[in-house]
């Protein structure tokens, strides 16, 4: 079956079974190794992608669901001014992960930074919970991710921490 | 339609051509957020072959709309697209029911539809629509019905869901209840036989307890009706003699649902009892 998508920005076409999964043609086709078969079940988040600007469990999606769709890993996320935003985030709240992880956890920290909903550490908590790691303990995650905040919104609007 | 080896897909963009597609296809499986399917298929390739039609781009399966009485929520609606109505528009309960499913990234692919037509898995949504008394909208291609949530797994006189209907929306009553409270045991990970939601709603009016639904749902599904309808027109505050007595029901009939497991059944008794003490407050 032929998958014609976008991955990371740009139109990918590829040939694959129609149901093999998403984590493995991202990992195994494409090369991207942020994307990792752990799980399978959707539990420990090491497989965490955005498809059109969701997080999602790329073991959970077939590849015939992933057509038309638009699919960025953390390769392509990596590479914006908003993940230095995470990563100074987490860099001043002692965030250190197992690198196992970080891609799951960076990708969920950028969800709830750019979110439009109430913050509160109850909430960090939860849209950090799609990443099941627990190499760091969730208090820091919760000062990291509130630390990025900080730090997106003195990039944005130029505001003094 | 494309093909492999293994799977025949379909991936019809409306929903007439879907339903065409499933009368001429009747043994296909019908994929929406597809998380139980492959979740279930720990290893690789996932459990899928034969004929499949994807519903996940059918605009119709997708809608929400509210009136006075009814919420009609699509049945391809994503768990968390769900959440984002927000507890104006949808019944709170629902919404905490919702939040509850799993994590945001499988949220964001599971459905309503999905979530509740899971014959092994009556937890989350399931239980919560069959208090609320929810409607579910079934269609084949020339035909359509409504069939309460609770009579979607029924005996076959009571025409269950069949094969060849597509589940399309889920109709909710708007009634306000006065206390509604829910909590999900066991592994919530992935759910097994030992997860399950409890459900306890109730209605107050004029001193005396008006309507109560009080469900116990995962593997398998506890209800008691003839023990709701006791309940129903005793006087508030529930005294403590009444609430024994309600426990004490609940406790034999309980004991004879063996396919709960002994310590989940323990925890129904310990939250029903405790959700009877805010009717004696």
């Amino acid at each position: 079956m032929t998958i014609n998508f976008t991955l990371n920005g740009e139109e990918v076409s590829v040939n694959a079974p129609a149901i093999e999964r998403l984590s493995s043609l991202l990992h195994d086709r494409f090369g991207l190794s942020s994307v990792k078969s752990g799980c399978l079940s959707g539990r420990c988040g090491s497989c965490l992608v955005l498809i059109d600007g969701r997080l999602a469990n790329a073991c959970l999606v077939p590849a015939f669901k992933a057509r038309k769709a638009s699919v960025t890993t953390f390769e392509a996320y990596s590479r914006t001014p908003e993940h230095k935003d995470i990563e100074k985030g987490f860099a001043k709240a002692g965030v250190e992960t197992c690198g196992f992880c970080y891609a799951g956890k960076a990708l969920s920290a950028e969800l709830i930074v750019s979110g439009t909903g109430q913050i509160d550490a109850d909430s960090i908590a939860e849209g950090m919970s799609s990443c099941i790691c627990r190499c760091t303990e969730m208090d820091s995650l919760i000062e990291g991710v509130g630390y990025a905040m900080e730090f997106r919104r003195e990039r944005l609007y130029d505001v003094e921490p | 339609m494309t093909s492999s080896p293994e799977a025949r897909i379909f991936s019809p963009a409306g929903l007439q051509d879907a339903l065409s597609v499933l009368a001429r296809n009747p043994d296909a499986r019908l994929f929406s957020g597809g998380t139980e399917i492959l979740m279930d298929s720990f290893g690789e390739p996932p459990n899928l072959s034969g004929t499949i039609i994807s519903l996940s781009g059918i605009p119709e399966l997708k809608t929400a709309n509210r009136s006075e009485r009814y919420l009609d929520l699509g049945a391809g609606m994503t768990i968390s697209e769900l959440v984002e109505l927000g507890d104006r528009i949808v019944p709170p309960c629902v919404i905490e029911a919702a939040r509850g499913i799993s994590r945001p990234s499988v949220r964001n692919l599971a459905t309503i539809g999905g979530n509740i037509s899971s014959r092994k898995r009556r937890m989350d949504l399931y239980p919560v629509f069959v208090c609320l008394d929810a409607q579910a909208e079934l269609r084949r291609e020339n035909a359509s019905r409504w069939l309460p949530v609770s009579k979607l797994f029924a005996p076959a006189p009571d025409k269950p869901m069949q094969k060849d209907e597509i589940l399309c929306r889920i109709r909710l009553p708007l009634d306000t209840w006065d206390i509604a409270f829910l909590r999900k045991v066991g592994n919530r990970d992935i759910p097994d036989e030992t997860t399950y939601t409890f459900a306890f709603l109730a209605k107050a009016g004029r001193g005396v307890i008006s309507d109560i639904r009080i469900v116990f749902s995962g593997h398998s599904f506890f209800r008691q009706r003839p023990i709701e309808s006791g309940i129903i027109g005793k006087s508030l505050p529930l005294g403590k003699e009444d609430a024994d007595a309600i426990l004490a029901q609940y406790t034999s009939a309980s004991a004879e649902a063996l396919l709960i497991p002994s310590a989940r059944r323990t925890q129904f008794l310990c939250m029903l009892e405790w959700a009877l003490a805010q009717l004696s407050d």
